[in-house]
């Protein structure tokens, strides 16, 4: 694995080539998720890990797996890791594990993880298809911590459950506190918050190249 | 020919070696799972019958948070649950059974019902599972009312699948609180047309300080409180008239579950 391409991976993943931003990739668990920055956090983690450990076995296994069958392979792969960590999360860390409900299962129809296997894994050694994995899931859970922060703080005026807005507002002489805003809640908040920052981002990349 | 076989002998030992590694994770951690799970129930009935730990006072919770927030010794929540909370279980008549259409007790012939003793032995309070629907699937909670059926003592929800962040908010402290003396009165002479409980979109006063007859709403989360509000106005009703009509059983088999050990007659939790 040259450095060379180890920053191209990485510069690809997290930047130019992020699988939120500018692939609009896994945008379903983008706008699911996003409300409370733990639960991202959490689901943002499992990704990273389904990814990355994917990537590795499908490029161990690249030589040998018939091209026919290559999808069904995947997708076997991805199911068995997102089971486990359905598994672990029920069995070290129950309350979380209630709290992502389904979506934690929902994983396996994430269209970054299947994108990266076919695109880059099955093509690449383990330790770069490894490290892919890895950087995908983290351009993925940043964007949506980004995202969750800004939701969470708005919409409940809490980040990780800790009460931020309305003792701010106190402390500024509004008597009222925080009104939460309900938008920011809902699926249109999530819309709302990823327009801005894919607007943001976009504009960033323009700059740079002009 | 040769490509075929190989293709299918690939995707056969593969399936069976993932298969195996999942197995074996599933299997060793399968007691510890149960265990989580059954301590989360344990931990909710206690809830919904007001009995906490020690050191945690419900008013100074955050709003948002939920039973997990609360920490609890897996040996204290053992020790109470088996301590204060006795089970029975109590036979549906059929006239009680026109009572339950569409209920998820529709098709059974008899109901578990838990209750708290205090320290004289005296039943304090009646609780039971609810089931209702909510925006995604089913809602499982479980519901605690007062002994003389006057007042709801607490509720908790044990299962569900709604939007988090929205109707997934029913977990909440901020939302189960006004189910604390929440007024019943509706179930014992209210007309049959109008619902017993009642959703308003802002309380100003919780039901500890003012009990009334009502609950608040949560932004956005129409269709689950609805589901919530019908599971109590549907279930609520027809415990009361089930325990009711059975009370001179569970005073005959009060001195007999008091005396056993794990205080169950006629089945275990979570059956």
């Amino acid at each position: 694995m040259t450095s060379s391409k180890t920053i191209d991976v990485i510069k690809e993943d997290l930047w130019k080539n992020n699988p939120v931003t500018v692939q609009i990739l896994g945008i379903c668990s983008t706008l699911a998720v996003t409300n409370i920055f733990l639960n991202t956090l959490i689901m943002g983690l499992g990704l990273t890990f389904v990814t990355a450990f994917s990537a590795l076995t499908i490029s161990l296994m690249r030589n040998i797996i018939p091209a026919r069958v290559r999808m069904m392979v995947q997708t076997l792969i991805i199911a068995s890791f997102v089971v486990i960590v359905d598994i672990v999360l029920k069995a070290q860390v129950p309350n979380i594990s209630k709290a992502l409900g389904p979506y934690v299962g929902l994983i396996i129809t994430n269209c970054i993880i299947m994108g990266r296997l076919e695109a880059f894994a099955s093509s690449n050694k383990p330790a770069i298809a490894f490290l892919d994995g890895v950087m995908s899931g983290i351009g993925y859970m940043y964007v949506l911590l980004v995202i969750a922060f800004f939701r969470e703080l708005l919409g409940f005026g809490t980040i990780l459950g800790i009460p931020i807005m309305d003792p701010l507002m106190r402390s500024m002489g509004f008597a009222d506190g925080w009104t939460q805003w309900a938008f920011m809640i809902m699926a249109p908040g999530g819309f709302f918050m990823l327009a801005i920052f894919i607007w943001i981002s976009n504009n960033i990349s323009m700059v740079k190249k002009s | 020919m040769k490509k075929f076989l190989f293709t299918i002998s690939f995707m056969v030992i593969l399936t069976i070696f993932f298969i195996s590694i999942l197995a074996f994770i599933n299997e060793s951690s399968k007691e510890r799972i149960a265990n989580n799970l059954e301590m989360q129930r344990y931990k909710s009935i206690l809830y919904a019958f007001n009995i906490l730990p020690d050191n945690v006072d419900e008013n100074r919770l955050p709003s948002t948070s939920t039973i997990n927030d609360i920490f609890w010794d897996e040996e204290k929540i053992e020790e109470n649950f088996k301590k204060q909370i006795k089970k029975i279980r109590l036979p549906i008549t059929p006239d009680q059974q026109k009572l339950l259409k569409n209920s998820f007790l529709s098709w059974k012939d008899s109901v578990d019902i838990f209750f708290q003793i205090n320290k004289k032995g005296e039943i304090v309070a009646y609780g039971f599972p609810l089931k209702g629907k909510g925006l995604w699937g089913t809602i499982t909670a479980f519901g605690v009312v007062s002994a003389d059926f006057k007042k709801m003592v607490g509720i908790d929800f044990i299962e569900q699948v709604e939007t988090p962040g929205l109707g997934a908010r029913i977990i909440e402290s901020e939302f189960k609180y006004f189910f604390r003396n929440l007024d019943l009165s509706g179930f014992q002479d209210k007309p049959r047309n109008l619902p017993a409980v009642i959703m308003v979109t802002k309380k100003n006063k919780t039901n500890i300080e003012q009990s009334t007859n009502s609950l608040q709403a949560i932004t956005g989360a129409t269709q689950t409180v609805s589901g919530v509000l019908a599971m109590l106005n549907s279930d609520l009703g027809f415990y009361i008239t089930v325990i009711r009509d059975n009370e001179h059983i569970i005073t005959y088999n009060l001195p007999k579950v008091l005396n056993l050990r794990d205080g169950y007659i006629g089945g275990y939790i979570g059956d």
